[in-house]
């Protein structure tokens, strides 16, 4: 009896959201998957697959991307967990401290963050230069040759998204079980020892969250490049998303846009997959191995 | 499998927040109508009775003009007027949105002419609206400019070309003249460059602008894009010169800064406005900068046509107003972009704004006349190429733009870049 009346409840409740999320989501996905199909005849077909496939905008936005997506979640993740095992070793309060200063980027919206940054790597008035030439060395012209303009681009979206993985790392650490450390402790087990087959395990779960959460997101990669370098210098920087706005938007093939927006989900799909497949293959090595390795002899 | 299914849960939270967030930025920030307006109202009835009509206008100064002029608009006409300010960045992807979705709401936009040909389909045809004595005022190159396919399909409220600004005082210092051809233009530079001061600056950052400063020189060295057959002309050696001169500007005589590549005239102007400039390429607008009350060039700048190679010729620049085809009150419509693009309006915009007038009866009004920047735009327009010419510009423009930065930041030749900006430009004609 309750049971029923709970669960019509709930379908109550959660139906607004559902039906919010059908109509932002759903159907514009939908849409967009007709549309990359409709022909300027008013047929069907693969049309605007074939052509998007068969340009080298296409490839090289999509080479691009893959570079941005690899680098800028390697760097996030090696810096996020560093700044997260140096914050869990500092008292209390200070911690907090450091969080609250570490969440300001991330209430930044990503368009300010870009443009302080292209004011801060300015080369007449930046503030970048000022310091480095200050030190004494000649610094580059950040936006003008492709790689330092790459490296730029990832600095912006690398200042504005560790903080996130700096807290998820840092929430999974301070929940860490005591038991298994005093064990390990009472066994000899050395720091490093600690650290390789019990924390890196436990962190297992974030880090693919984290590794979803990000690759997803950098490969979506637009506000920085926009605002940067527009692509440029060439089409050095295009990423597929700002390819797939400019075909949409500004040259108004709408279905080649959605050509290349769907296609670009492949990938995301593909890697979001393989995470998954980790989680799982993840959670029976964990369960089985870890008390093992520290049963008391 | 506890602990899995904890993670998925924050995983499926965090995606969400992210989500939300993602769906709250980008938007596009519209002004409140005006007071009086009936806010939300869709078009056609007011609340007040009389006919209504949307608007949507850039966030720039010569929108802000346009919306100081409303309500005088309303109380010489009776029609309400609801306007919709968009930042200039994001008026492309409002206005493709508003006119593809086909639910539009709005009876005007006002955007940059060289969108006609994309916006064609959706705008409507003016030829029967406009009196025999506008036709005459208004100068012919705005209406060409404003027409697609033998229609009429909008009124230019601002036209603009580039002019050279100079610092007259150092030219009068070393003793110089105004350069008019590209050696002379490359002379006074290199004796006027010095650690403090470049000669001039050169704009090709990846964007829409900057192509314009390219097909001024383009122009200037006999070159076109197409030629009248429609046959992909640009990397002939008019274009590949053209561009190869910009480049050595930078590079072979280093009298521009190398940042060129991350260059709109935005950040040109900047330099000269700061006194890091001497000669200075760039839109009429500038004029009414360099002369404002706080700016250290006031009464130092000085204005000239761009120096030429083979011929004049510059590429217009320019806003345009069409009627939407879709629009409930085609009438009320047209009445408002007549009325912003009356004697009057074309005045206060010159004197104001700084926009040179394209009606006759207003560059012959005595307060248009004490300024001398429309003589030399007058000159300069004169010889002006239109954009709304090129069939699909918008991706034309981005295959220069790709050639330009790309040759600017050195990353290849200009021949090599613009072979295969003409090559991509064939088959997008072709599409």
């Amino acid at each position: 009896m309750r049971s029923k009346h709970t669960s019509r409840v709930a379908v109550l409740l959660i139906l607004p959201a559902v039906v919010l999320i059908l109509l932002i989501i759903a159907y514009p996905l939908v849409y967009s998957l007709f549309s990359s199909f409709q022909l300027a005849d008013g047929g069907w077909g693969l049309d605007h697959y074939q052509t998007v496939l068969g340009s080298k905008e296409f490839w090289s936005a999509f080479k691009n991307t893959l570079l941005f997506t690899a680098g800028i979640v390697s760097a996030e993740i090696v810096l996020g967990f560093i700044v997260a095992l140096g914050l869990q070793k500092l008292p209390t309060h200070v911690r907090n401290v450091c969080r609250g200063l570490m969440i300001i980027p991330l209430l930044i919206s990503p368009v300010i963050a870009s443009y302080e940054w292209m004011w801060m790597l300015n080369d007449q008035y930046g503030l970048v230069n000022q310091i480095l030439g200050a030190i004494g060395i000649t610094p580059p012209l950040w936006l003008v040759k492709p790689g330092w303009a790459f490296f730029s681009i990832s600095l912006v979206d690398i200042w504005v998204s560790t903080p996130f993985v700096i807290l998820v790392f840092q929430s999974a650490l301070a929940s860490l079980p005591k038991e298994p450390y005093e064990q390990a402790e009472l066994d000899g087990a050395s720091a490093l020892k600690k650290f390789l087959y019990l924390t890196l395990p436990y962190l297992r779960g974030p880090l693919i969250v984290v590794l979803i959460i990000r690759t997803m997101d950098v490969f979506r990669i637009y506000d920085a490049i926009a605002v940067l370098t527009g692509g440029g210098p060439g089409t050095a920087t295009t990423s597929l998303s700002l390819l797939a706005f400019r075909t949409g938007i500004d040259f108004g093939r709408m279905q080649q846009s959605s050509a290349m927006s769907l296609l670009m989900m492949i990938p995301i799909l593909i890697v979001t997959a393989f995470y998954i497949r980790m989680i799982f293959s993840g959670e029976g090595e964990e369960t089985r191995k870890k008390p093992a390795r520290f049963r008391r002899k | 499998m506890k602990k899995f299914r904890k993670w998925i849960c924050v995983l499926l939270s965090a995606l969400m927040v992210l989500g939300l967030a993602s769906c709250s930025g980008g938007g596009t920030s519209e002004a409140a109508p005006p007071e009086g307006a009936a806010s939300g109202a869709a078009s056609g009835e007011a609340t007040t009775g009389g006919p209504s009509i949307n608007v949507i206008l850039p966030g720039n100064i010569e929108g802000q003009l346009i919306k100081d002029s409303i309500p005088d608009f309303e109380s010489e006409t009776g029609i309400t007027v609801n306007v919709t300010e968009v930042p200039v960045d994001t008026l492309n992807t409002k206005i493709t949105v508003e006119l593809e979705s086909g639910g539009s709401t709005a009876d005007v936009v006002a955007y940059p002419y060289e969108w006609i040909p994309k916006f064609a389909d959706s705008l409507l045809a003016l030829d029967g609206y406009i009196s025999e004595e506008d036709k005459n005022d208004i100068a012919q190159y705005a209406w060409d400019s404003a027409s697609y396919n033998g229609s009429i399909l909008g009124q230019m409220y601002v036209v603009t070309g580039m002019i050279m600004f100079y610092r007259s005082d150092l030219l009068e210092d070393a003793g110089l003249e105004v350069p008019t051809t590209w050696d002379e233009y490359v002379s006074v530079s290199q004796a006027l460059t010095t650690d403090d001061m470049y000669g001039t600056v050169v704009t090709a950052k990846l964007a829409e602008e900057p192509v314009g400063m390219y097909l001024n020189y383009l122009y200037q060295n006999g070159g076109d894009i197409l030629d009248e057959e429609g046959n992909v002309i640009l990397n002939n050696e008019a274009g590949v010169e053209a561009m190869q001169f910009m480049v050595d500007l930078v590079y072979e005589y280093q009298v521009a800064p190398e940042a060129a590549s991350t260059f709109t005239t935005t950040e040109s102007l900047n330099l000269f406005t700061e006194e890091q400039v001497a000669l200075c390429p760039n839109w009429s607008y500038v004029w009414s900068v360099s002369q404002a009350d706080d700016s250290p060039i006031k009464d130092k700048v000085g204005m000239a046509l761009l120096p030429e190679n083979k011929e004049a010729g510059i590429s217009l620049g320019g806003w345009v107003m069409s009627a939407v085809g879709a629009s409930q009150n085609p009438d009320a419509a047209y009445q408002f972009i007549q009325f912003m693009n009356d004697t009057e309006r074309q005045v206060r915009m010159a004197v104001e704004g700084g926009n040179t007038p394209t009606r006759t009866s207003a560059l012959e009004a005595a307060e248009v006349k004490e300024i001398p920047l429309f003589d030399v735009m007058s000159e300069a327009l004169a010889t002006s190429v239109p954009r709304s010419k090129y069939p699909k510009y918008d991706e034309i423009s981005n295959e220069i733009a790709i050639a330009l930065s790309g040759s600017l930041a050195q990353t290849g030749e200009p021949q090599e870049l613009l072979d295969t900006a003409a090559a991509n430009i064939e088959a997008i004609l072709a599409s």
